[in-house]
């Protein structure tokens, strides 16, 4: 309860648009502790992107609006600041930074790597452009890229994925954030390089104590990293505890059929896979009861009518799910 | 790079060639007898052709077009017919009034346009952008001679507060100059902000959501500084070659600027000269212009790669 | 928001439609001009008392053009010649308000067709603004410079043998064949310069410092933009008062207009009749005066060569000259300002021919004669003519005539440079030209109504029968003037009333508009482009 160094209550953010108003985020409330690793999965539309946009408040505001909860950062509340304020400005890269998921056009093209760097850096420090530049060059090295006194003076054009992705995390090392969040950091980059980024990653939440915050699709990835994960389905939480709970003993009928969906390694290639049926809702138009309905292999007469679900705790250590009913994991799952 | 300038330099002097070229066969091509124009009516026939022989009209017209071109490679741009002045010191009094009028005009518009459609583009939707959009439109759309006419009635006409023509040059005196040049240098500088505004507007709405933004504000970065040097940069590549176009402007010389204004620049000498067939005038007008605008189209693209290293960087 | 924008597009119409309809409520010219030249009108130093002030410079402009060379042997034009009396030039004769001319810097001209002389006797007191005198010796050396050099010698000077000096005062000019015309020659072509100068500088001297006997010396001219003129301070007509003149070109008239509204200039000169309609109902003082003689006659010239033309049938050109109504074109074409006439020149001219009636307005006699030629359902032709916009406004006025007596004219305006190749001959019907008429009816029809010239008009269109021919000849070689405007006038009844080769629709003259504050100017009131400012003082 005390030293959380992130919280956050009952975010809602809603887009208007012509077509509706449209709930992405639908009140989700979550935590990150300090030197944790906190995973968000769902799958694409849920919300989790928008969600952690949402905490940087970088949400598009025509048509987005951060519409409810709180964010409580370090103990102050961020929707209190606004998002053009000064604050903001001060948290966004020094205390929480951010890494995109295209690292082929985060990058500005007309300027190089190094004068990128130094520009942040001198936004967030007091020191001159030369110790910039040199603060730039010992992180590249930091994130392990060969050659960083050259690179630095390379254009984003000259270098691969891999690179960028690298420049991209050098950036928020650079400045020294507590919280990294990173929205699908490996998606697209091919497998190789996606071990390597984690494997970063983890270096150096380990050696400065930074929190992180992985968002995700990609199970394996987060079985192998995180200390906690989330479950995100339609905008809202479905299912949170500790990776062993949710990986090994999945209640929620959406994370089970996640879990069963992932391809399995084996020596026959014999079996069909196991997609979940169906689609994700229409988030302009929510119905009232559970959104999962629709598409649960379980309980379905029995949750007809009912209000959507809170979150209530079952089994072990900060295991929560949202759903009547008690889904046990028999079939031994693993991925 | 030094290969792409070359190459560009040569195009350059082509088209410069293909342009006299392609201006000599017009002026051929038009009816009128530009000996008979010159000395009238009432002049005798023998009057008239001791002019045209003078004039190397009785000669063919690839022999015409070539005493022309080795005149002008040795500096000699020949003699006007109807003003019965050397070509040269012609233009050395009338060009330096284009662009005296013209250059500042730009100098005024390109960053005028650009704040102006960086200010539309971050505040889209808003009522300043509205006002904005409105005003640049309206703007394009006003013929130069209506809004030079209609200046000239409020503010000379009417309130008595600007001159009502003529041209003053700035190594004359200056505050003359000045006080002269406010209305001509206004009329065709408002046309040009309006058509780099719109293209600045248009270019930084796309740059502004591209990725690269949004990691800079995300690394909080402040709004100034992301909407100046990273926005605004990305956006630069269309919006100078849309400046390059109106340099164009202004060394053509905005002849109906210059007839509202009763100033004796380049476009009103070439017109005039082509009314009386003054041939050699014409060629050497359109050379002028042609020459110029192809050093801008070098320089423009030459500013392409310093902004863009992609551009500069690439084989080509 | 939408409301906002609204407003504001109102706004902006109401105020530009405010600015357009301009109501010509004016301050008057007391208002502080711009130009740092006119000194001189600001100050209203003794505004009751009426006695000269030496001082000054005067202020004028308008959109006569420039002189683009101040060579005295090669200014061309009537208008240019009479422009140059501005500069610096002057010449011996000049044209009196009814158009004949009389001695300027002579005391008398004497013709002898049989000797085949003309003798002049040169002025008194004349000097140059360099103070050479002007002798006889001096003016004999001009005209043989100009039979030698004149632009347009060949055109004018082509009887003209030699000048004489006999005496200090007397030049007797000798001629290969007799030539009645020579007076009013000399009115349109020798400007007289300083042959002291030209001794000194040579042609070129002369040209960068012309040196005449005018009032004002050219100072200094920037082409197509001004002209400044010092004072003659040894003048022969009398003591110059102004200091100078400066003439500022505008390219646009309605510019210069607003100009002199202004008080940036203090006269002006106009040929465009929609600013002479402003500036005459303009009620700021103005002294306005109509220019005496007329500059062009608008004819209409029948292509009566071509047998398979209509126009080539006497009776169809008849049929076509009633049909005009010449009252109308002045009252609608020119504000009421223009000039009726039926011939090259006006009535208080010595030329003038009161039989030529030139078939006053009369539909039926038109559709009469037209039924006689065989055209009763009419015919098709074709207007030529300059497309300018006083032109353009008169070939569609008149082919709205034509088509009342059942012709069809089909318009075909020609640029100004294409223009030259359609004077001497035009495809078929009509061409409507703009006739000088400053030089006198004497050379127009001189020049046009014989048979065997190089270049002139109608060279190739006009049937000119024989006797025409012949008697146009006889009057060119006329013993005595008397003689001459005897046959010229039976030229102008053959021309107009018999043959009706041509048909005059209206005379356009100019207008000059002279501040108050400019006193005994003489801007433009006898000859377009004519300025007698040797008296003009400003207060």
């Amino acid at each position: 309860m005390g030293n959380k160094l992130l919280e956050v209550k009952n975010l809602k953010t809603t887009f208007f648009t012509v077509n509706g108003e449209i709930k992405a985020v639908d009140g989700i409330s979550y935590y990150v502790d300090e030197g944790e690793v906190v995973a968000l999965v769902g799958e694409s539309g849920c919300g989790k992107s928008v969600s952690q946009l949402s905490v940087m408040q970088l949400v598009q505001s025509p048509p987005g609006k951060i519409v409810g909860g709180e964010i409580v950062f370090q103990g102050q509340d961020l929707l209190q600041c606004g998002a053009q304020s000064k604050e903001m400005r001060e948290i966004r890269g020094a205390r929480i930074g951010m890494i995109f998921q295209e690292p082929m056009t985060s990058l500005d093209p007309v300027q190089t790597v190094g004068s990128q760097l130094a520009e942040v850096i001198r936004r967030h420090k007091k020191v001159s452009k030369k110790q910039a530049w040199e603060i730039g060059v010992k992180t590249l090295e930091a994130v392990s890229i060969p050659d960083a006194r050259v690179r630095m003076k390379n254009y984003p054009f000259e270098l691969s994925g891999g690179m960028r992705q690298r420049i991209m995390i050098a950036i928020t090392l650079a400045c020294q954030s507590q919280l990294i969040i990173t929205d699908e950091p490996t998606t697209a980059l091919d497998v190789t390089i996606q071990a390597q980024i984690m494997e970063l990653l983890m270096r150096l939440v380990r050696e400065n104590k930074t929190s992180l915050v992985v968002v995700t699709h990609n199970l394996g990835l987060v079985t192998r990293h995180a200390d906690r994960i989330y479950v995100m389905y339609a905008g809202k939480i479905v299912e949170s505890g500790v990776t062993e709970d949710i990986i090994t003993k999945p209640r929620h009928p959406y994370t089970i059929g996640l879990l069963n969906s992932v391809p399995k390694l084996r020596r026959d290639c014999s079996e069909d896979l196991n997609p979940i049926e169906g689609a994700p809702p229409d988030l302009a138009n929510l119905p009232n009861e559970c959104y999962f309905l629709p598409r649960c292999p379980y309980g379905k007469q029995a949750c007809k009518g009912k209000k959507y679900p809170d979150l209530r705790q079952v089994d072990g250590q900060e295991h929560f799910i949202a759903c009547f009913m008690d889904i046990g994991n028999d079939e031994g799952c693993t991925i | 790079m030094s290969a792409y300038i070359v190459k560009r330099i040569l195009i350059s002097i082509f088209v410069v060639f293909a342009v006299s070229i392609f201006s000599f066969m017009i002026l051929q091509i038009m009816p009128g007898d530009p000996a008979r124009l010159a000395l009238g009516y009432e002049a005798s026939e023998e009057d008239v052709q001791t002019l045209r022989e003078k004039m190397n009209l009785d000669k063919p017209v690839v022999t015409q077009y070539i005493l022309w071109v080795k005149g002008v490679a040795r500096g000699d741009f020949g003699q006007s017919v109807i003003y019965k002045q050397p070509i040269d010191k012609m233009m050395a009094e009338r060009v330096p009034r284009t662009l005296t009028l013209g250059i500042p005009a730009l100098f005024i518009a390109a960053p005028l346009g650009i704040v102006v459609g960086v200010i539309s583009a971050v505040r889209r939707g808003k009522p300043l952008d509205q006002i904005l959009t409105f005003l640049t439109t309206v703007s394009m759309g006003m013929p130069v001679f209506w809004t030079g006419i209609l200046s000239v009635f409020i503010f000379s006409v009417e309130l008595k507060i600007l001159p009502l023509q003529g041209y003053v040059s700035p190594s004359q005196d200056f505050g003359q100059y000045v006080y002269k040049a406010i209305l001509p240098v206004f009329c065709m500088a408002l046309p040009m902000i309006a058509g780099i505004a719109r293209q600045t507007r248009t270019n930084m709405l796309d740059s502004i959501n591209q990725d690269h933004i949004r990691t800079a504000r995300a690394n909080g970065l402040p709004e100034r500084s992301i909407i100046f040097r990273h926005a605004l940069k990305n956006a630069m590549i269309p919006i100078i070659t849309v400046i390059g176009m109106q340099v164009r402007v202004v060394i053509g010389g905005s002849l109906l600027v210059e007839k509202v204004f009763n100033v004796a620049g380049l476009g009103t000498i070439l017109t005039s000269s082509i009314n009386t067939r003054d041939y050699i005038v014409v060629m050497v007008g359109v050379l002028i212009i042609s020459l110029i605008t192809v050093a801008v189209n070098l320089v423009v693209d030459i500013l392409y790669g310093v902004i863009d290293p992609r551009i500069r960087l690439s084989r080509r | 928001m939408k409301k906002f924008i609204a407003t504001l597009l109102v706004l902006a119409t109401v105020i530009s439609l405010a600015a357009c309809g301009g109501s010509t409520k004016n301050t008057t010219t007391s208002a502080s001009p711009e130009s740092s030249n006119t000194a001189a009108m600001t100050e209203a130093s003794a505004p009751a008392t009426l006695t000269p002030t030496a001082g000054g410079i005067l202020e004028i402009g308008g959109s006569a053009i420039l002189p683009t060379d101040v060579t005295w042997f090669k200014v061309r034009g009537i208008m240019e010649v009479a422009f140059a009396g501005l500069w610096g030039y002057e010449t011996l004769m000049r044209y009196s308000a009814t158009g004949t001319p009389e001695c300027f810097l002579l005391d008398s001209i004497t013709p002898d067709a049989g000797a085949l002389t003309w003798t002049m006797k040169v002025k008194d007191g004349i000097t140059f603004s360099d103070g050479s005198k002007l002798t006889a010796e001096v003016v004999a050396w001009n005209l043989n410079y100009y039979k030698e050099n004149g632009i347009l010698a060949s055109s004018f000077f082509s009887n003209f043998v030699n000048a004489e000096a006999t005496d200090s005062k007397t030049v007797v000019c000798h001629f290969s064949s007799w030539e009645i015309l020579f007076d009013y020659y000399l009115c349109r072509t020798v400007l007289i310069a300083s042959k002291e100068a030209f001794d000194k500088g040579g042609a070129d001297g002369l040209v960068a410092n012309p040196i005449g006997t005018g009032p004002f010396v050219l100072k200094n001219m920037t082409p197509d933009v001004d002209m400044t003129m010092d004072k003659n301070p040894s003048y022969w007509q009398g003591q110059v008062l102004l200091d100078g003149v400066h003439y500022t070109y505008y390219a646009d008239e309605l510019v210069a207009m607003e100009a002199l509204k202004a008080g940036e200039i203090t006269a002006a000169m106009s040929d465009s009749y929609s600013s002479i309609d402003s500036l005459m109902k303009e009620t700021i003082s103005l002294t306005k005066t109509q220019t005496a003689l007329p500059s062009y006659a608008y004819t209409m010239c029948f292509k009566s060569n071509d047998q398979n033309d209509p126009c080539s049938n006497l009776d169809v050109r008849k049929a076509i000259s009633y049909a005009i109504d010449t009252q109308a074109l002045v009252d609608t074409l020119t504000y009421g300002y223009g000039v009726k006439t039926t011939q090259w020149c006006m009535s208080n001219n010595e030329y003038y021919s009161p039989d030529v009636t030139g078939q006053p307005y009369n539909l039926e006699t038109a559709k009469k004669l037209l039924a006689d030629a065989g055209y009763t359902d009419g015919f098709s032709t074709k207007l030529w003519y300059l497309n300018i916009p006083q032109m353009s406004d008169t070939a569609a006025a008149v082919a709205e005539m034509l088509s009342k007596i059942g012709i069809t004219a089909d318009l075909n305006p020609i640029d100004a440079a294409s223009y030259v190749n359609y004077i001497g001959g035009w495809d078929s019907g009509i061409l409507i030209h703009t006739m000088g008429m400053e030089g006198g009816a004497a050379s127009q029809y001189a020049t046009t109504f014989v048979n065997d010239i190089s270049f002139g008009l109608g060279m190739n269109a006009f049937a000119i029968p024989d006797s025409l021919d012949a008697l146009v000849k006889q009057a060119k070689s006329a013993a005595s003037s008397d003689e001459a405007v005897k046959l010229f006038k039976k030229v102008a009844y053959d021309v107009f009333e018999d043959q009706c080769l041509v048909k005059v629709l209206y005379c356009t003259t100019s207008y000059s508009f002279v501040s108050d504050k400019v006193h005994d100017a003489d801007y433009c009131t006898v000859q377009n482009r004519r300025c007698d400012l040797w008296k003009a003082w400003v207060g």
